[in-house]
């Protein structure tokens, strides 16, 4: 599942070594990128569909009633699709849970009986922005409700790359690595509109990610309108699927190495050039600039 | 506020072994559609659709392009606004809302008079009402052209119908509605006694432009005062 320790650069551990041998990259922030979001997302083993208001907020005080004075109600709804002899049926499950955010609504915290969701668009790095506000409200939450057993853990990034220069689809042929790029490298390329594929990748034997990407033109505001835009958009989600009893540290490892391992997908769609135009700056370097510490 | 997660596909029988590896869908980390931006969130919603886009002419045209156009300022936006939300022609909004063409035109002609709210029909209900369902809808469009019964709603103007439908649509296919922004719909007040002070406060009833308050006296019945007049009407 992980690498020893002895594979591992100096500075670091068996945890900043990404799953399924992708090549690490070094602790960067790039600071040229913009998170639309960054997601943590924790589901545990639970029989309940409410999370009893007096539980969430026992863990709202805990939290930080002041950073996050925003508490309401949420509601999930699970689909789950059932594969039999007479065709597929979908069935839907509905969780009640409680939304703590900030003020402005940038960072928030949803607690439902058997999740726990950081959701941010104010990323500035990992270990700030992700990695402690979750490793707090997993404390917390699994004291108060007495869940034990994780299912899953997921990491997700929605990053939107922006150039001014981007008129027409085919400007990212340039800036993506050809594999990603498809059609817009090929003949048709000065033809395309829109792109948008899925990856699905088997990282391990419990471990997954998920990579959406494409290209989008940017909805176009005044009259008469500018010149098209096109962004492009990399949606990239690393999970774990595996029944882990909770541990603090274990948790955090197991995250962290999800962070990792997401910057080394998000290194490998992005063309080398383009990355580094991005602006890596060391992590140790870095101002609190928007950009990753992954 | 809403969340929408997908959980992974569930095999108790071993079928989806007998597939393709594509068929199978990985269970997506959840998020919080609500605090993403509106174009990210359309641009993500039309993705995850693409497998449930009705083929054909407007299979591949999520409804992007009036993605973060504001509400509609005047009759002729409003107009104009319908017809590219669900990519109809002008004249098949004319008829769905009750504006003749002939009157939108005199709109276009005298764009500073005020139009009068007899003339307007269902235009700002209906708009009200399609703002709404298009932040809510990864493809409005494609879904209103593969879905003849929403078609005859909108051409006969029955708003109610059309919202019946889309919840019909947000039902089957798993989608919780209020899981993409969209607030219960307003459609203004729509008799003829209108409250000025909340007119002037709420931006929607003075798009409404409900009629004005009937002001002239009305004739009261007179009662017959003597037996002669009495006499006189039988």
């Amino acid at each position: 599942m992980v690498q020893s320790s002895s594979d591992v650069p100096e500075g670091t551990d068996e945890w900043d070594v990404p799953l399924g041998g992708l090549q690490g990259l070094a602790r960067v922030m790039l600071e040229r990128t913009h998170v639309e979001a960054a997601v943590a997302e924790v589901r545990f083993v639970s029989d309940h569909s409410e999370l009893p208001e007096s539980v969430a907020t026992v863990v709202w005080e805990a939290f930080g009633t002041e950073d996050f004075p925003i508490f309401e109600p949420a509601n999930q709804v699970m689909v789950t699709l059932t594969i039999t002899p007479e065709g597929p049926q979908q069935a839907q499950q509905a969780q009640q849970g409680w939304l703590l955010a900030t003020s402005d609504r940038a960072t928030a915290v949803t607690l439902l009986p058997a999740t726990v969701i950081v959701q941010t668009r104010n990323y500035s790095r990992y270990s700030t922005s992700l990695g402690k506000p979750l490793a707090k409200v997993l404390e917390l939450f699994t004291a108060a409700t007495g869940v034990t057993l994780i299912q899953r853990l997921g990491l997700r990034y929605i990053n939107r790359l922006a150039e001014k220069d981007a008129t027409t689809p085919a400007f990212w042929r340039d800036h993506i690595r050809e594999p990603f790029a498809g059609p817009l490298n090929g003949t048709v390329a000065n033809l395309v509109s829109g792109v948008h594929q899925q990856v699905q990748l088997k990282l391990a034997e419990t471990a997954g990610a998920r990579i959406q990407c494409g290209v989008f033109e940017e909805p176009q505001v005044g009259v008469p309108a500018p010149s098209p835009n096109y962004n492009y958009l990399v949606d990239l989600d690393v999970f774990r699927e595996q029944a882990t009893p909770y541990d603090a540290t274990m948790s955090a490892n197991m995250v962290r190495q999800l962070n990792r391992t997401a910057l080394a997908l998000f290194a490998t769609v992005l063309s080398d050039q383009y990355l580094a135009q991005l602006s890596p700056v060391p992590a140790e370097r870095a101002t609190d600039k928007e950009g990753y510490d992954r | 506020m809403s969340i929408m997660a997908s959980s992974a596909t569930v095999d108790p029988f071993g079928i989806m072994s007998t597939f393709p590896e594509k068929v199978r869908r990985v269970a997506p980390s959840t998020v919080n559609l609500e605090l993403l931006d509106d174009t990210i969130n359309a641009v993500l919603a039309s993705w995850e659709q693409l497998r449930d886009a009705p083929l054909g002419r407007w299979a591949d045209v999520p409804a992007v392009h009036v993605v973060g156009r504001p509400y509609p300022e005047t009759p002729e936006q409003a107009i104009d606004y319908l017809r590219d939300v669900l990519q109809v022609s002008r004249s098949d909004v004319f008829e769905a809302v009750g504006v003749p063409e002939r009157t939108f035109h005199n709109w276009q002609k005298k764009p500073s008079t005020r139009p009068r709210t007899s003339s307007l029909g269902r235009l700002w209900p209906m708009v009200d009402a399609l703002f709404r369902l298009q932040a809510g809808h990864p493809n409005i469009a494609g879904w209103y052209h593969s879905t003849p019964a929403a078609q005859d709603a909108f051409k006969a103007g029955d708003i109610n119908r059309l919202l019946q439908l889309e919840l019909e649509y947000v039902n089957a296919h798993g989608v919780s509605l209020t899981a993409a922004r969209v607030p219960a719909p307003y459609f203004g007040d729509p008799g003829d006694m209108v409250d000025e002070t909340d007119a002037r406060s709420s931006g929607v009833s003075s798009r409404v432009a409900a009629p004005r308050v009937r002001t002239t006296k009305r004739r009261r019945a007179k009662l017959p005062t003597s037996r002669t007049q009495l006499d006189q009407e039988r």
